[in-house]
């Protein structure tokens, strides 16, 4: 596997924030990766890097063999080639859904790279097909439920066919049916092959989505590897940040237990691509508070 | 421990408690005439759709022949001298409303009011401004000043109606596409068609804010404090819009934006359209015709 992206020692900073603080992270071509991370970790940020929307305020970072900075992208034939390899769907559709109908929505993306008018037509139809878009063809974006709007905003990424799919909080604010529709599209045969990267907390969603999970603190990465492994060591998870403390009163004490919202990974095997047979179900994890989940420690007062 | 809800601390001089329920709603506050504006915009924005969706003579032509007919007319309206033929156009638009199931008190709230006001106040001065015999004896006002007077109304209020009957009898991305179709400077066409997406983003955003201070407020404040807290939220959603802008254009740029927009047209003009368009431009063409 060719590499994608090579970042090394990535800084990036702004309004005296640090954003990403010397991270490094090697992408191969048709890796499914999810980013896991607290709010404030940086996730969006390198996702936005990512996709030459900032560079870099120190560190390399390289995609498809080329240096990801400014001056590059400068150059429009450059930019253009990129952003035909390259698709971000946005954490908030609100952001993403600007044009007047769900058709010009997916009609954007292709007109902009220079696609003609028949081309795109064809094109949007397909997209409009694929994803259960037909009936809101004609409705405004804005109009649409949280859930339809994802959709859209998934399509209208995903038409132009980018090789490298970089999602930001997918499953942010749907409904479990929603979140389940959108977890199993990205498991879709339209997206084999890919080199997918999700930026998401929701640790239930990652055995069905990803491949290789890396765990980001503070602008770095502290943990890279399987997801079944990662998701297993709950000490890593606690230190960054993501489990669920749940405290309660007990003889007047009060007790706190951290909890992973996430099954075992390698009880259940859908279609998991790679690394051993963790994969998504209805029953992943939604809640179900099984005693080896939880890790008690932080017993208070 | 005591089990009753303890009672609230005494609001302090000046912050009342609310005579009309739990929520500090009251008739009348800035905040509650901010929310109420707000909903109403969204209502019109929504009952304009409606309108624009019906099946009628004017929501059936094509959208690019509309826009150029009802451009011919109120052309029309501004080329005429006669008052007679303002009249007549201004009856035109009315049947147009009509068969296109636009009510006229439609009109009359959205167009007629409001811009009979506005030019009514524009206009009054030629009333006595204007040379010419009294109307009547023993007031200033002058047969050739109630012409003129007249002729501002009538036409305003013509030109009006009938551009409103565009935007109420198309769906508004129908009428960027037409307005592109007729070759109006595209990030013109962007930048309206953007403005008409977000504003409704935003009024939702402005209606939360003053939603979420209204809750956390235990009675009605004093105006000053209310409009102190209207032109925060004002100042916030500025912000907001700001922040906006900066991801709409990122996300814009993410799939391939290089500062011109591309659009696609998707219109079949029929015989009818063509039938439409030949009707509304043969009125500019008579008048002008008659006035030579």
């Amino acid at each position: 596997m060719t590499d994608v992206y090579d970042l090394e020692a990535l800084r990036f900073t702004y309004r005296d924030t640090t954003a990403l603080d010397g991270l490094t992270l090697g992408i191969r071509a048709g890796e499914r990766v999810a980013l896991l991370g607290p709010n404030g970790s940086g996730k969006s940020t390198l996702l936005r890097l990512m996709c030459a929307l900032s560079f870099a305020t120190g560190g390399t970072a390289r995609a498809f063999g080329a240096p990801l900075t400014e001056a590059q992208f400068a150059d429009p034939a450059r930019n253009h080639a990129f952003r035909r390899r390259v698709g971000l769907v946005f954490q908030s559709p609100d952001v993403q859904l600007f044009n007047p109908t769900v058709f010009d929505e997916i009609a954007f993306g292709p007109l902009q790279m220079g696609w003609t008018a028949e081309e795109t037509r064809a094109r949007v139809e397909e997209a409009l097909a694929a994803h259960d878009l037909g009936p809101l063809r004609d409705r405004p974006p804005h109009r649409l439920s949280g859930g339809e709007k994802k959709r859209v905003a998934l399509a209208s990424v995903l038409v132009t066919g980018p090789e490298v799919l970089l999602l930001d909080e997918p499953t942010a604010a749907l409904d479990p049916a929603n979140r389940d529709a959108l977890v199993h599209r990205l498991g879709s045969p339209e997206l084999a092959g890919k080199t997918i990267v999700t930026a998401t907390h929701e640790l239930d969603i990652v055995p069905a989505i990803a491949d290789r999970a890396v765990v980001m603190v503070a602008g770095k990465v502290i943990a890279d590897g399987r997801p079944a492994d990662l998701l297993a060591d709950h000490d890593l998870l606690r230190r960054a940040g993501l489990t669920h403390v749940h405290r309660h009163t007990h003889d007047g004490r009060e007790h706190a237990h951290h909890h992973v919202h996430a099954l075992d990974p390698g009880a259940h095997g859908h279609g998991a691509r790679g690394h051993g047979g963790h994969g998504h179900g209805a029953n992943v994890g939604h809640g179900e508070h099984q005693p080896d989940r939880f890790n008690h420690d932080g017993h208070g007062k | 421990m005591s089990d009753t809800v303890p009672s609230p601390s005494p609001a302090p001089a000046g912050y009342g408690a609310c005579d009309c329920g739990p929520t500090g709603r009251r008739k009348g506050g800035a905040l509650d005439r901010v929310l109420r504006g707000l909903g109403a915009v969204a209502e019109h924005a929504r009952s304009a759709e409606q309108m624009a969706s019906r099946r009628g003579l004017l929501q059936g032509l094509d959208p690019r022949i509309k826009v150029a007919g009802l451009g011919a007319l109120v052309l029309s309206a501004t080329l005429t001298h006669r008052l007679e033929i303002l009249g007549a156009l201004f009856v035109l638009a009315c049947a147009l409303a009509l068969a296109s199931r636009i009510p006229l008190w439609r009109l009359a709230r959205q167009v007629w009011i409001g811009v009979g006001l506005f030019s009514g106040a524009l206009a009054l001065p030629a009333l006595f401004l204007v040379p010419g015999a009294p109307l009547v004896a023993g007031l200033p006002v002058s047969g050739p000043g109630l012409v003129s007077a007249a002729f501002l109304l009538g036409r305003a209020e013509t030109a009006a109606s009938f551009a409103v009957l565009l935007v109420l009898t198309t769906p508004w991305p129908h009428v960027l596409k037409a307005l592109r179709s007729l070759r109006v400077p595209v990030a013109l066409v962007a930048i309206l068609g953007m403005t008409h997406r977000y504003i409704f983003l935003l009024l939702e955003s402005a209606a939360e804010m003053v939603e979420a201070r209204r809750a956390r407020l235990l009675g009605p404040l004093p105006p000053k404090a209310e409009r102190r807290l209207v032109v925060g939220a004002v100042g916030a959603l500025l912000l907001r819009s700001l922040d906006l802008a900066g991801e709409v254009h990122l996300a814009m740029v993410a799939r391939g934006y290089r500062g011109e927009v591309r659009l696609i047209d998707e219109f079949r003009i029929r015989p009818r359209d063509w039938l439409a368009l030949a009707c509304a431009l043969a009125v500019p063409v008579a008048i002008l015709w008659g006035q030579a």
